[in-house]
C-alpha cells in the first residue's frame, strides 16, 4: 500500500504548482480502461490475503496474481502514449521479469526480511515461504535470479512502516507522480 | 444528515467524482502493479 503514497505526492505538487486547478487538471487526464486497475486488485487480493505458508498451498491465489498483470499490460498499452504510464509500465514489466524468472512470485531474501523486521533472525525465514499478505516469496539470496529487480531495497525503521521494494516500485511511483503533472499539461487551461 | 447532504450537494459534482474514481484507479494501479512488502505483518516460518 505504501506506493498509493506517490498518488498522494504527484497530486501534492500538482496543488502546490496549480492550487484550485489541480483538480480539474486531473480530471482531464485522458486515461482508458481505468476500472480494469480495480479489477487488477480484486485479482491479486486472494494472495494479499494469504498468510505465510509454503506456496504450494497458494497455486490458485498465484494464477490470478499471475493473470492481473496480464490485466495491468492491457491498462498500460492502451494509455501508452502518456509519458507517466511509460515509466509506471517499465516498472510493471521489470517486476514482472523478477517474478516470472522466479517462479511466479516477488523474491525477497532472509536478510531483507531481517531488515524490514527488526528482531528476526535470517534463519527464521524458511527458503519457499510465501511472505504472508504479499506478493513475496522467500528465496536465498545465491538463488535469486535478476536479483536488481527483486524486493532488495529497504526503508528501515524507525519509518512508521519499514517496507522493502524493487526497482520496478520505483519507476511506478515515479510514473504516477509524473502522470498527475502530465494531467496538468494536458489538461484544460 | 442534513450536513451530509448538504455536502453532497456542493461538492458531489460529476467533475469531483471523476477527480475521485481517477485517483482510485492510480492507487489502484499502484498497488497492483507494485510489489513492496512491509514488515512486521508476519512472523517467519
Amino acid at each position: 500500500m505504501i506506493l498509493a503514497l506517490a498518488v498522494a505526492v504527484g497530486l501534492v505538487i500538482s496543488l502546490a504548482r496549480f492550487r484550485g486547478r489541480a483538480f480539474s487538471r486531473v480530471a482531464a487526464l485522458p486515461l482508458r480502461s481505468t476500472w480494469l486497475a480495480l479489477l487488477a486488485v480484486a485479482l491479486q487480493l486472494p494472495l494479499l490475503r494469504a498468510p505465510a505458508g509454503p506456496v504450494q498451498r497458494i497455486g490458485v491465489q498465484q494464477v490470478l496474481f499471475l493473470l492481473s498483470h496480464l490485466v495491468l499490460l492491457i491498462i498500460v498499452w492502451r494509455n501508452r502514449r502518456l509519458a507517466g504510464i511509460q515509466i509506471l509500465g517499465l516498472g510493471v514489466l521489470c517486476n514482472l521479469l523478477a517474478i516470472v524468472v522466479n517462479g511466479g512470485f516477488m523474491p525477497i531474501t532472509p536478510q531483507t526480511l531481517t531488515r524490514i523486521n527488526p528482531g528476526s533472525l535470517p534463519s527464521q525465514w524458511s527458503a519457499g515461504l510465501h511472505y504472508g499478505y504479499s506478493k513475496d516469496v522467500v528465496v536465498l539470496r545465491e538463488q535469486i535470479r535478476l536479483d536488481i529487480l527483486s524486493d532488495m531495497w529497504v526503508i528501515p525503521p524507525p519509518f512508521p512502516w519499514p517496507t522493502a521494494f524493487s526497482l520496478g516500485d520505483v519507476l511506478i511511483a515515479l510514473g504516477i507522480v509524473v502522470l498527475l503533472q502530465e494531467s496538468t499539461a494536458t489538461g484544460h487551461s | 444528515m442534513n450536513k451530509l447532504n448538504q455536502l453532497w450537494l456542493q461538492h458531489g459534482t460529476p467533475s469531483n467524482l471523476k477527480v475521485v474514481y481517477i485517483l482510485l484507479a492510480l492507487v489502484a494501479l499502484a498497488v497492483a502493479g507494485g510489489a513492496p512488502s512491509g514488515g512486521g505483518g508476519v512472523s517467519g516460518g
